[in-house]
């Protein structure tokens, strides 16, 4: 019959499920490079728990792969405070870096006596191009792909 | 002219915030990284904060975003002065919400983020800093 359109084969869901396997891929791989970046340029004392009180919080299931989980922080020395965990995110794609050090803001930004000697918001500009081109890629196979 | 970008945003900054006498009036300075010792009331810290680089392909550089931190520091008790001279230095860094464009040598300037915490100082008492990260393109 004319105009008519019978599906054979639908590969919607595949496909969507696939993009949404990419970009969920692509902020896991920003977020520990975020993380690695950071630890990188964290200025490290005599027990470096600034640098080794990074952790990530991803939304879903991390599936026991995370290794910068906040239970393998550094546990704090008698001068030093963990704060509490970040609540997981609850939002799709989503990950949270985060310095369990209390004085994590001090170092980062500065106090009244010492220059601010960042270390996370570089890592994060260092980043952010790379996540921006990957969800690029993404935008782009969903297009090829007519979604 | 000075060709680095960071200096050209260090300069961009300091000059329009130093050049309006009611921001002037709302701090007793402006410093680069820290205040001198002994500094009281309020005053303006500027920092760079980070900075990234588009080159073209040739590797020749195009374009330098950087990041500076625009805060007024302060006693806590004084939020309202510290934040109105924020709020002035806000106004002149991007007039009416819109990027400063073509002043020193930079191309634009905008902020990025807002930034506000406490710190308690040695002998107790509690200071703030308010301010915001600044996107300068130059």
């Amino acid at each position: 019959m004319a105009g008519e359109l019978v599906v054979v084969y639908n590969l919607l869901p595949e496909i969507a499920a696939k993009v949404e396997e990419m970009a969920d891929k692509a902020i896991r791989k920003a977020a520990f490079e975020v993380v690695a970046a950071s630890m990188a340029a964290a200025p490290v004392g005599p027990t470096g728990f600034l640098k080794n009180s990074h952790y990530v919080e991803l939304s879903g299931s991390d599936g026991g792969t995370n290794e910068h989980s906040y239970s393998a922080v550094q546990s704090p020395q008698a001068d030093q405070t963990l704060l509490p965990e970040v609540d997981k995110p609850t939002e799709k794609h989503t990950a949270i870096v985060a310095v369990g050090a209390s004085y994590a803001t001090f170092v980062e930004y500065g106090t009244v006596h010492m220059p601010a000697r960042p270390f996370l918001t570089p890592a994060v500009e260092l980043v952010a191009p790379q996540l921006l081109r990957a969800y690029e890629l993404i935008f782009s196979f969903m297009e090829a792909n007519a979604l | 002219m000075a060709v680095d970008a960071l200096q050209n945003g260090y300069q961009m900054l300091f000059s329009t915030l130093h050049a309006d006498s009611t921001f002037m009036g709302l701090v007793t300075g402006v410093y680069r990284y820290v205040a001198p010792p002994g500094t009281t009331g309020r005053w303006c810290i500027l920092q760079h904060q980070s900075s990234t680089d588009t080159n073209g392909g040739t590797g020749v550089r195009l374009l330098t975003r950087c990041l500076f931190q625009v805060r007024i520091t302060g006693e806590a008790e004084d939020s309202v002065n510290i934040i109105a001279a924020y709020e002035r230095a806000d106004a002149l860094l991007q007039p009416n919400g819109v990027p400063l464009r073509n002043t020193d040598n930079t191309l634009s300037c905008f902020r990025a983020q807002g930034l506000d915490y406490g710190e308690v100082r040695q002998d107790g008492i509690l200071m703030m800093h308010h301010g915001g990260l600044w996107r300068i393109e130059a």
